[in-house]
């Protein structure tokens, strides 16, 4: 009798644990596409101006799941069980130098004309433009900074500076700016010179691994002045109230990007999903909920969310990411960032 | 004092666990190493040679290590000292005491390290009060550093030496402290002859569990220290979630396992002498 309880134990025991894995495929059924973003207010925004609407007008069902993950995404196409269809995922994301984990996009559903220029390419199309910008706390900051010049003036703006804690997320893209490199002179990037230049100002630096915590640093005035998102600074800002302003001058310019796991099985749903998220009816609708400016020169953004838009501030001085080089160079540029950092 | 016998299959009671073991954290880690040496393929000990050659994987090892040894220094004295402390009081305070041990226990790590990032910071409650009652003129820096570090994980870590120091005082015979007494030790010469050696047991194992446990440390580092307390661990998600470089990855989570498993070797004998007659006595 004993005997025979633990043999049943330890039998139930290993279908539990061995079970476990194998109903992963199962979770999106054809008819419904699974959506992956990075969640948040983003999600949020991107939801009511697009996803609910497009379940609404072609009766497909869209699964969302928070939390973009580019070596989750790897992992599935390396092991053939992909259950993501469409993923959103951040400007790193999409080059060729990923084209084995990604399906070619299709372009005869997806309008190419009508993004703007260097936003689409073979495996990702951007769906919202967003920006790295500079953002004060006004009770620490007397006056308006200028650019990454003035981030880097302790002199002149005393005070700790919070920046990104990610080797490609700008950090030496705005020590070049400050220090006098031309925008369309960023690429290659000069990390010795741009080491140099934190260095003027490393005992004065606070690193920020998440959105919220530049939120957080700014808001409550910790740090004088923050590199962030411009959804964040908007948000500090506007939504939480803090003493909080903010510029457009010296952003650098970035975009999220759609694109679709090779080897789903709902390719061709995903594309017609991709072609109306970024399709000028919908592409603009994001924006009356997040600053979040839509990548289709024809789709109409929020009237009035326009003028925190980073799009509507192409003509004062702005960078962009090169996507291209960054993915080709991303190791290299993560050992010298990681080297100085532990120097720090 | 033989234990009795459960019959000739009582192994088997045993076999859930190592499956579930064997399923969720055996193959996972064997996978990881296994990359670390196949990733890219043939990469053979190149990847070691890479993370060992490393300026940045040096550093953030020695981080690791060094915070390690400190939190654990902490939290034995701290966590010896607060185990005396319940194991002489009354009844009731030991109760209240061994309580105020478990409730933080209870509570999210990362709220708890979030916490003390609001107490620590520039703005922060203990600036803030500091700075109204006019002791200090500017901030004190205690975020982002080295102390913050130490202070957030000994926090975080001190039940693991209290509890087994606290088991084994309660298994001291106090009559052999009195016999040091009567004839003619001092009280600290009694504590430090006599109970500190009895009860060392139960302190090395609270060390040993505290040393492992503060090298795996990734969440409490990252928020409240600054660049030069970072663990290696930062590196190993990086290598995963940005570059996708499994291989270093790998070589990495392979060289701090070997760390661990030396610490654990090293201590082998006092964790499971406290194991064991912890297992005897109850």
């Amino acid at each position: 009798m004993k005997r025979k309880a633990l043999v049943a134990s330890v039998a139930l025991g290993l279908l539990l644990v061995t079970g476990c894995g194998s109903s992963d495929g199962d979770a999106a059924s054809s008819d419904s596409l699974v959506w992956v973003d990075g969640g948040g207010a983003y999600h949020e925004a991107l939801d009511k101006g697009v996803l609910q609407p497009y379940e609404a007008a072609s009766g497909s069902d869209i699964v969302p799941e928070a939390g973009t993950d580019n070596a989750k995404l790897r992992a599935m196409v390396e092991a053939n069980r992909v259950t993501w269809d469409v993923y959103n995922g951040d400007n790193t994301w999409g080059t060729d130098a990923d084209a084995d984990y990604l399906e070619p996009l299709d372009y005869s559903v997806i309008p190419e004309d009508e993004i703007l220029d260097g936003y689409a390419s073979k495996y990702r199309v951007a769906n919202t433009i967003y920006s790295i910008q500079l953002a004060w706390n006004t009770d620490k900051v007397k006056g308006t900074p200028q650019g990454w010049a003035d981030f880097f003036d302790t002199d002149k703006y005393p005070g700790k500076r919070a920046v990104m804690d990610y080797s490609v997320g700008g950090i030496f893209e705005i020590a070049l700016l400050a220090d006098g490199v031309a925008p369309e002179d960023l690429y290659p990037l000069d990390i010795d010179r741009a080491i140099a230049k934190l260095n003027t100002i490393k005992d004065d630096l606070v690193f920020w691994t998440s959105g919220a915590e530049s939120e957080d640093l700014v808001g409550s005035g910790e740090v004088a002045m923050v590199m962030t998102y411009n959804a964040r600074a908007y948000d500090v800002k506007n939504v939480l109230g803090k003493p909080v302003d903010y510029t457009f001058r010296d952003q650098i310019l970035a975009a999220s990007y759609l694109s679709v796991p090779k080897g789903t099985k709902n390719k061709d749903a995903a594309m017609k999903l991709i072609a109306y998220a970024v399709g000028s009816e919908a592409n603009g609708k994001p924006s009356q909920y997040s600053p979040l400016a839509p990548s289709n020169t024809k789709a109409t953004p929020d009237a009035d969310m326009e003028k925190d838009l980073p799009t509507a501030h192409l003509d004062e001085p702005h960078a962009e990411f090169d996507d291209v080089w960054i993915a080709e160079n991303a190791s290299d540029v993560e050992a010298a960032y990681q080297e100085w950092r532990s120097s720090l | 004092m033989s234990q009795p016998r459960t019959g000739s299959l009582h192994w088997l009671l045993i076999l859930p666990l190592l499956a579930v073991l064997a399923v969720l954290f055996i193959a996972p880690l064997y996978f990881v190493i296994e990359r670390g040496f196949t990733d890219p393929p043939g990469a053979g000990w190149d990847n070691y040679q890479r993370a060992l050659e490393d300026p940045a994987a040096r550093r953030y090892a020695w981080n690791t290590i060094r915070t390690a040894f400190t939190v654990t220094l902490c939290a034995s004295v701290l966590g010896y000292t607060y185990a005396y402390a319940t194991f002489r009081a009354s009844r009731r305070m030991r109760v209240f005491l061994l309580y105020c041990v478990l409730v933080p226990f209870w509570t999210s790590l990362l709220v708890r390290t979030y916490a003390w990032a609001i107490m620590l910071r520039d703005e922060g409650v203990i600036n803030k009060t500091l700075g109204s009652i006019g002791l200090i003129d500017a901030p004190l820096p205690l975020l982002r550093n080295s102390f913050a570090v130490t202070l957030g994980m000994t926090q975080i870590l001190l039940p693991f030496v209290i509890l087994p120091c606290y088991s084994a005082m309660t298994r001291v015979d106090v009559s052999l402290v009195q016999a040091a007494r009567s004839l003619g030790a001092t009280p600290t010469s009694a504590f430090f002859r006599v109970f500190l050696p009895l009860t060392r047991p139960g302190l090395a194992a609270g060390a040993f569990l505290t040393f492992i446990l503060a090298t795996g440390y990734y969440i409490t580092p990252v928020l409240l220290g600054g660049p030069g307390d970072q663990p290696v661990a930062v590196l190993i998600e990086n290598a995963v979630q940005q570059q996708g470089d499994w291989g270093l990855a790998g070589a990495l989570a392979a060289l701090v396992t070997v760390l661990v498993l030396v610490a654990l070797m090293a201590g082998w004998r006092s964790l499971t002498r406290s194991v064991l007659e912890s297992g005897r006595r109850s």
